[in-house]
């Protein structure tokens, strides 16, 4: 599936630009910038797993903890997506 | 007779007949201006499973000149389930001749376990100027 989703990060080595997403893939030329001067990345669009979404092909915080059970990072009541 | 062991007519099937997915993670991008490092692309294992990280390719063209030139790269990074991220490929291209370029093949038999994570980076620290990139890996899931 195909979707816009928001990007944190600073682009550093430590913290770079990226999407909290267990498995996606940006879509190149799809990057929105909050400052275009700096290049600091705001959005873009990325593909994910059909498995990860919900029925209108958004990603699905229940299939997400569901594929990622018991993994810290992704099994969690708090889970939040970046959308 | 006494028979010790599985009979091998009910042994486990081999990991490549176990529910096996094609895992192919790309990013491939045209004309692309300078960038801080970006993780274009993820894969975590899912639970229950297990992958095989066969293959990897990367591919880095200048495609404008830059006014000041830097190193443009593309790393592919590993991070065991609750461990640190570390870099496993690493190349860049330092040349500011147009189709100047790096092409770089990766064979791998490594075997990634339930929560470990595959990402791939790119960074260009020039002023100005445009690169061509690739940047892909290729694995088999399966039933663990």
């Amino acid at each position: 599936m195909k979707t816009r989703v928001k990007v944190t990060g600073k682009g550093t080595q430590e913290d770079p630009f990226r999407v909290d997403l267990p498995t996606y893939a940006m879509i190149p030329g799809t990057e929105e910038f909050s400052d275009p001067e700096k290049k600091v990345l705001a959005s873009v669009e990325v593909t994910i797993p059909d498995d990860e979404c919900d029925e209108k092909g958004q990603p699905s915080t229940e299939k997400m903890r569901r594929k990622y059970r018991g993994q810290p990072r992704w099994d969690r009541p708090d889970l939040k997506l970046p959308v | 007779m006494v028979r010790v062991g599985t009979p091998s007519a009910v042994a486990r099937p081999d990991w490549y007949d176990r529910n096996p997915a094609m895992i192919w993670n790309t990013y491939n991008a045209s004309g692309v201006a300078p960038h801080s490092l970006t993780t274009r692309w993820t894969y975590t294992v899912p639970t229950g499973k297990k992958a095989l990280l066969e293959q990897a390719m990367t591919y880095i063209m200048r495609s404008t000149a830059a006014t000041t030139l830097g190193w443009a790269s593309l790393k592919i990074w590993y991070q065991p389930s609750g461990g640190t991220n570390r870099e496993m490929v690493y190349v860049d291209l330092y040349d500011n001749t147009v189709a100047a370029k790096t092409i770089s093949h990766f064979s791998f038999a490594m075997v990634l376990l339930a929560g470990d994570v595959l990402t791939g980076t790119s960074a260009d620290t020039s002023t100005g100027g445009t690169c061509n990139y690739t940047l892909t890996a290729k694995a088999t899931e399966f039933d663990a």
